[in-house]
């Protein structure tokens, strides 16, 4: 992809959410980052990893505290009011929270329709019949329109959900944890819809998740982020046999694989403590205070890795990252 | 094999609802032996959380347990009184819940809620208390845990909480634990670290375990057995070993298949179940699964199955099983 | 032993997750349920139907005095027997019931407006309008009442539209704060957040987003204010700062009776028994319509 146009870019994406008493959350600390049209980006990371947060920062649900986010080459973090409110029709969001996600007092049919009014897209029998044609289009039966939320099991809400995300034809959809309140089996389902609408219309995703498997399972590349910042960025395959930090080594390690004669023979990386809070972060590395191979303090208690080319398409923050113990 | 220590008999638990009776658990029946480590799998509403809180008849109303038996050492939990069965609880089988957060007292300190629940079953002194309250805490891996024990939930990471839950679910040395989606609400990394503290426990204490979850791969990093549950059923039932490499209901076949796996490189379409879990208070004719089941046949749409023998030590509760359903004659395939 | 957090609640929301019909329909079914509920909302419709039915008939003339003997008890021509003039008090208090009515629906009425337009604006738009908002709101629920409302009344008039602001005007606060409150936990949820990536403009999340997810409380809220608003004119009408004689109202009523009621208990009796049924059954409905309206929050 080295030619290509990227259809997102972020520079030095900074953001910091007061906390009272003059301290800040640094959610988002620097963050730059590509995505080309059509690929699926993976975005990983623990629980207060600031994922969830960088996403709402592209799709400028959340303005940024500092950087720029260029989409098809405008940078959205200088538009206001109406003019960024005409770009939300090429950056569309699914939800974690399929219950929480959907107003509970309107129906199906209006819930799809509403962006299409928000633009004036359509009106009366064709708008009806768009939302018809969005509720088959992701396996949902289209008279079921007249309907509430809460008639729906987790997944079809989901579903209606991907609905009102496609309903402005958008170019690029950030997923926010879009499978991981489901079940199980249906967490299956969604996974093939994504990708079956991914090549019918030819979306561009940022899939962010806590689960690397299945990141690894959609995503063109994977970014795995620790603590406000990018740690790692490579292809979902190099990622796994290769990785080039501590931190996504010991996250791999982590996740077990369902397979009992294999989980017994993996090794766990065993990462010291939890994650430090974002009030307060660590010098230097951030990740330096649960590291295996940390140098201390130099360099990695008081110099901050940057996100350098390691091999071909394969970025990562880490000054030993040729130590990192290879494969699992 | 050794006397099983908790024999569970065609338990069947209801929730009395105004939309009808739930069939919450029907009929499930199972035997856990000394130190062994039994993982029940399943999704939301499948029944595995309601048998494990009736296994401490901690079943609340509407819901009740209405057949069967539940032998601790014998004993019947389902038959006996208030007072015996609180006896039981914490002392012989303790539980441990998914939110920790929710289960602590937040105005206690963790230590204080460990010592109460030493002193619940037996007179201690109260110095004696709090140094078997440290000793849980170390036990369980905290750090600096002399100056831990007077920390209040809040004062720890989830992480933490669920050692100090686990802590507490050690404190009389049970011969049980019942494991709750334990580590459902936690990041992975925390929760390798904790599956691991429970097979040390397991190994070290001999303390059987049963582990309800959801997620297969931590049933095969801890569990030696498995229970697969659906719809208030047990459908099969196997060693790991056997289960993962050998399935024979497709529930628990198309289950494995529709997992990504962390270390398979393919990007294959996953397999998915279509449809969703039934409903409980109409489930549906015949075997539970047959709506959802690629592979069923006219019988099943009709036939309830029981678990049968379909392997060394594996039962499946079903009429074709995946042996035959993937046999390459494909007689049973339309 | 720590208890089971919840999980027998999320057992059957999962499982019966499908089985509700819609939330208005579900929260009828339980406000249904509710024996207590069901019966004061038969009372107060039956209160509503006299109401309106006295603005056309009454069994007499509710100012036409010495009917018969003055503190004369219930006979079969007055059910409820004579006044102090000797005027017909069932009669009365069925135009009263008029006014409580009048007074508790109107005062909510004004209230709904004032507070859910300030409580809208402090949490849909926060930050400095917020600040403002909640300190007058903080110094309006520090002047007492009772002071409030007599300014207002003395220096106003005593018309009962006066009387209906005057009271409006020491209850906004509640809902205001309410829907404020509301406001700020409904902005924060995924739906909006969804909306606003589907290129909603204010005005569309406030009407369709915010306010008719807000309007359970706000209904509950409603709901117990106007027994509030009832009692409080009767105090206003008993300290005789109501409105003017003759018009009767329960609280004016029960003053009259006071200095006889030792002789003739009836003639206080009578609003007394009155009001207290309407205060239990706005109570009561409105604690039914709070279970019913959020079941989540019973116990």
């Amino acid at each position: 992809m080295a030619n290509r146009t990227p259809l997102l870019r972020a520079e030095n994406v900074v953001k910091h959410f007061p906390a009272g008493l003059g301290t800040s959350v640094k959610a988002v600390e620097n963050v730059s980052l590509e995505i080309y049209p059509g690929e699926t980006v993976g975005l990983v990371g623990e629980s207060g990893c600031g994922k969830s947060t960088l996403g709402r920062l592209i799709t400028q649900l959340l303005p940024v505290t500092s950087g720029n986010i260029f989409f098809d080459g405008v940078d959205l973090t200088k538009l206001r009011g109406e003019k960024l409110r005409q770009y939300r029709r090429q950056l569309q969001m699914i939800f974690q929270d399929p219950y929480s996600s959907l107003n509970p007092r309107m129906t199906v049919g209006d819930i799809i329709a509403e962006p299409l009014e928000n633009f004036g897209l359509l009106r009366g029998r064709a708008k009806d019949q768009r939302v018809q044609e969005l509720l088959k289009i992701v396996g949902l039966n289209p008279y079921f329109n007249n309907r509430y939320p809460h008639e729906f099991s987790g997944g079809q809400r989901q579903r209606i959900g991907i609905a009102r995300a496609l309903a402005l034809r958008p170019k690029l959809i950030v997923a926010d944890e879009p499978i991981s309140a489901l079940d199980v089996s249906i967490q299956a389902q969604i996974i093939n819809l994504m990708e079956d609408l991914q090549k019918e219309f030819q979306l561009t995703y940022l899939f962010i998740a806590h689960d690397l498997s299945v990141v690894r399972h959609i995503s063109d590349r994977v970014m795995v982020m620790y603590l406000g910042k990018i740690v790692e960025v490579a292809d979902s395959v190099e990622i796994y046999r290769n990785p080039r930090h501590p931190y996504t080594k010991a996250l791999l390690s982590a996740i077990p694989i369902p397979d009992p004669e294999v989980q017994s023979k993996r090794r766990i990386v065993a990462l010291a403590g939890e994650i430090p809070s974002p009030v307060n972060p660590p010098s230097g590395c951030r990740f330096h205070t649960r590291c295996p191979i940390a140098q201390l303090p130099t360099p990695c208690a008081d110099q901050e890795p940057p996100l350098e080319v390691k091999a071909r398409d394969h970025r990562a923050a880490c000054f030993f990252s040729e130590k990192v113990p290879i494969a699992v | 094999m050794s006397q099983p220590v908790l024999q569970i008999k065609d338990l069947k638990t209801q929730f009395f609802t105004d939309d009808g009776v739930v069939q919450a658990v029907d009929g499930v029946s199972f035997d856990l032996h000394p130190g062994e480590t039994l993982g029940i799998v399943g999704e939301s509403g499948c029944g595995k959380s309601v048998t494990a809180l009736s296994i401490l008849r901690l079943v609340q109303e509407p819901g009740r347990i209405v057949n069967g038996q539940i032998l601790f050492r014998g004993d019947d939990i389902v038959t006996m009184s208030d007072d015996e069965v609180r006896e039981i609880r914490g002392k012989d089988i303790a539980m441990i819940f998914q939110d920790p957060l929710s289960s602590l007292n937040p105005v206690l300190t963790v230590g204080f809620q460990i010592e109460e629940a030493i002193e619940a079953h037996r007179k201690v002194p109260s110095k004696m208390a709090l140094s078997r309250a440290v000793e849980l805490l170390k036990q369980v891996r905290i750090p600096a845990a002399e100056s831990r024990v007077r920390d209040y939930p809040h004062q720890f990471s989830g992480g933490m909480r669920q050692r100090a839950m686990i802590a507490m679910g050690l404190a009389n040395a049970p011969s049980i634990l019942i494991a709750d989606e334990p580590t459902t609400a936690l990041d992975v990394t925390v929760q390798a670290q904790i599956l691991e503290l429970l097979r040390d426990l397991n190994r070290d204490l001999k303390t059987a375990i049963i582990l309800i979850t959801h997620n297969m791969g931590v049933v095969a990093s801890l569990c030696t057995r498995v229970l697969v549950m659906y719809a208030g059923r047990v459908v099969e039932q196997g060693p790991v070993e056997r289960i993962f490499k050998d399935p024979q209901h497709p529930y628990t076949w198309s289950l494995l298949q529709s997992i990504p796996r962390l270390d398979s490189d393919r990007h294959d379409r996953l397999l998915s179940i279509e449809g969703f879990p039934p409903d409980l208070i109409r489930p549906p004719r015949g075997c539970r699964f047959n709506p959802r089941c690629q592979f069923r046949v006219d019988r099943c749409l009709h036939d309830d199955p029981a678990l049968m023998n379909v392997g060394p030590d594996q039962d499946a509760a079903c009429w074709v099983t995946m042996r035959r359903a993937l046999a390459p004659n494909g007689e049973l395939r339309g | 032993m720590a208890t089971a957090p919840g999980i027998t609640e999320k057992y059957l929301e999962e499982t019966l997750a499908h089985e509700q019909t819609s939330l208005w329909g579900d929260a009828w079914r339980r406000l249904r349920r509710n024996r207590l509920a069901l019966v004061s909302s038969v009372f107060l419709t039956l209160l509503i139907v006299v109401a309106i039915v006295a603005q056309f008939w009454t069994p007499y003339s509710y100012f036409t005095q010495g009917l018969g003997p003055i503190y004369q008890g219930p006979t079969a021509q007055h059910w409820l027997g004579l006044d102090q003039s000797g005027r017909d008090i069932l009669s009365r208090i069925m135009l009263g019931a008029q006014i409580s009515l009048k007074v508790g629906i109107g005062t909510q009425l004004v209230v709904i407006v004032v507070g859910v337009v300030i409580g809208l604006v402090a949490g849909f738009y926060r930050g400095f309008v917020d600040t403002i908002i909640s300190t007058v709101i903080n110094i309006f629920y520090g002047i007492p009442d009772l002071l409030v409302a007599l300014t207002l009344v003395l220096l106003l008039g005593r018309s009962l539209g006066i009387i209906i602001f005057a009271i409006a005007f020491t209850q906004w606060m509640n809902m205001a704060r309410l829907v404020r409150g509301q406001t700020l936990a409904l902005r924060e949820r995924e739906f909006v957040e969804a909306a606003r990536s589907g290129g909603a403009k204010a005005n569309r999340i406030i009407f369709r987003h915010i306010l008719p997810n807000a309007l359970g409380p706000m209904i509950v809220q409603a709901t117990i204010g106007v027994p509030m608003a009832i009692l409080f004119e009767a105090f206003l009408s008993f300290l005789g700062l109501g409105v003017p004689p003759p018009t009767p109202s329960w609280g004016a009523m029960a003053a009259d009776g006071f200095h006889a009621i030792r002789i003739s208990p009836h003639i206080v009796l009578a609003p007394a028994i009155a009001l207290s049924l309407t205060l239990m059954a706005f109570n009561f409905l409105g604690d039914g319509l709070r279970d019913a309206l959020d079941p989540r929050q019973k116990r």
